[in-house]
């Protein structure tokens, strides 16, 4: 299968220090591929570079085809990189599916011309959107959910519903970081199916994880970084 | 008579201010001093273009709202891309800017002795120039201004705003571009607050600086900090309570010169009383960081 993310001799260095140290690996479709390593082994700043919020210093990133290693954060968020923090990022004050309907790219209401200009259409498309949203939400068994204010929800729930929003725009590489922190055992099993499902329907992972047995149970790579560099790559572990 | 509707539509007015603050304030979280400066481009625009050009209102009007977008799309490119205190101190900045302006430019602004001599605005050959037909005035342009709010707090866009207030980061990752939301934000509030710098200007006929101080900005503030930040309702009752109070201690017959002073002091400690005990504002839908 070609590969979906290949990084080539990637380098970053502060003032001195060097996080990440010619690390080169290829992701390819639908891969599920666990990133470990002790705290500062330079996971996060891999990711950084990748998601465009630092520049790498040296190296090449592609992201199907595209040299991405020079564009800006949002650009590359356009291509279909989704990123998820550890911490669940979600705008607390809106609703659960308002944040999943502000998660799609493609809303013709998200810019005040077409609001205007193009009124029937937008709505149209924003109450399709809604509807896609609570589907989702149905799928992965949390519609009761869906008119909470997402800010009252537990840290559990605010973890999967941040992750049902990677399925609402098109995103074909998904980078999580940590997402089994703070759950409870129960919830990693939920979250271990949504991953897998949404791998079934063709998103591509890149996760970062302590709990790299649980992690192992779902990933089909496993890369273990150390001072910023890759000090074992392992291909099929599953 | 006259007077209760002199108080209308010195009402009507600041619900438009405390609708514009919370434009910002509520659904962007940007903390502004600088209402009281779209408020007086507002103002100064209108007036400018009556007096010296001979404008009617309803060409005023326009030349108002596009001097006030003019700004806003100026300022929110400067300070558009610096966050939460540093956003303040850039709005601060603007005012003392525009009331030096207003005060030093004398052959535009006539410096502190203002402008005088604002005709009223007319409607299909009707002078609107008495207090009834002002307060109706007012009031139908604050109906739709609150009709907008209605139909817009509903809007994809208006969610990504309020999303861009609550997590930037988290906007960027899924591909939006938060500036563009704070852009439309301070424009939109710059529209409003300068449509109702426009009915002032012609409602009282003249105007000076000191209609369009820190003091102004910041009461603005408070008023939607009173009444709550984020709903409809809440910079609406904050701009009513603002505006009755003074009327509830004349009916405790207080001399006019106590009065005066008591209405700041009343209006100070019931902003202390909220931001202890209900730091949301009255009907407000989030705490303001």
């Amino acid at each position: 299968m070609s590969n979906i993310l290949n990084i080539e001799n990637l380098n970053k260095s502060f003032d001195g220090v060097s996080p990440v140290k010619d690390v080169s690996f290829a992701v390819g479709k639908l891969d599920i591929v666990l990133i470990s390593g002790e705290n500062g082994a330079g996971k996060t700043t891999l990711f950084n570079l990748i998601t465009g919020l630092e520049k790498p210093t040296q190296g090449k990133i592609t992201f199907n085809e595209n040299n991405i290693a020079d564009k800006s954060a949002l650009q590359i968020s356009r291509l279909g990189i989704i990123r998820l923090y550890q911490q669940p990022r979600l705008f607390k004050n809106l609703l659960v599916w308002e944040n999943l309907v502000s998660a799609a790219h493609q809303n013709k209401g998200n810019s005040f011309v077409n609001l205007i200009f193009k009124h029937k259409a937008a709505k149209q498309e924003d109450e399709n959107l809604k509807q896609k949203a609570i589907d989702l939400l149905t799928k992965f068994g949390l519609q009761d959910l869906s008119n909470q204010t997402a800010g009252e929800l537990s840290y559990g729930q605010q973890k999967l519903i941040s992750f049902c929003m990677i399925a609402m725009n098109g995103t074909q590489l998904a980078l999580l970081d940590e997402p089994f922190a703070g759950l409870n055992p129960q919830t990693i099993e939920r979250f271990s199916k949504m991953i897998l499902q949404m791998n079934s329907e063709g998103i591509t992972f890149l996760i970062i994880e302590h709990n790299t047995n649980k992690a192992l149970e779902i990933c089909n790579r496993h890369i273990e970084m150390k001072d910023g560099k890759i000090f074992n790559l392992k291909q099929q572990v599953a | 008579m006259n007077y209760i509707l002199h108080i209308l539509v010195m009402l009507e007015i600041y619900i438009f201010l405390a609708l514009s603050a919370n434009q910002k304030i509520g659904l962007s979280g940007l903390l502004s001093l600088a209402q009281a400066v779209f408020y007086g481009v507002g103002a100064y625009a209108s007036a400018i273009v009556i007096t010296k050009f001979g404008f009617s209102y309803w060409l005023a009007l326009p030349v108002a709202i596009s001097a006030c977008v003019i700004t806003a799309l100026v300022f929110s490119f400067i300070a558009g891309k610096v966050r939460e205190l540093y956003f303040s101190l850039a709005t601060l900045a603007l005012q003392i800017i525009f009331f030096s302006v207003c005060y030093n430019w004398i052959p535009v602004t006539n410096g502190s002795y203002g402008i005088s001599g604002i005709s009223n605005p007319e409607i299909f050959g009707m002078k609107i120039n008495t207090p009834l037909s002002f307060a109706l005035f007012g009031g139908v342009v604050v109906s739709l201004v609150i009709g907008f709010y209605v139909w817009f707090l509903k809007t994809p866009i208006s969610r990504l705003i309020q999303a861009t207030r609550d997590d930037q980061i988290a906007v960027l990752s899924l591909g939006k571009n938060p500036n563009y939301y704070k852009r439309v934000s301070i424009i939109l509030s710059a529209i409003i607050a300068g449509v109702a710098g426009s009915i002032y200007a012609t409602y009282t006929t003249y105007i000076d600086p000191s209609s369009f101080t820190l003091d102004e900005s910041i009461l603005i503030l408070s008023i939607v900090l009173i009444g709550g930040a984020g709903r409809i309702i809440g910079p609406i009752t904050g701009a009513v309570i603002y505006i009755l109070l003074p009327e509830v201690l004349k009916f405790l017959q207080m001399p006019d010169g106590i009065a005066a002073n008591m209405r700041m002091i009343l209006f100070g400690l019931l902003l202390v009383l909220i931001v202890r005990f209900k730091p949301k504002g009255i009907f407000g839908k989030f705490m303001i960081q």
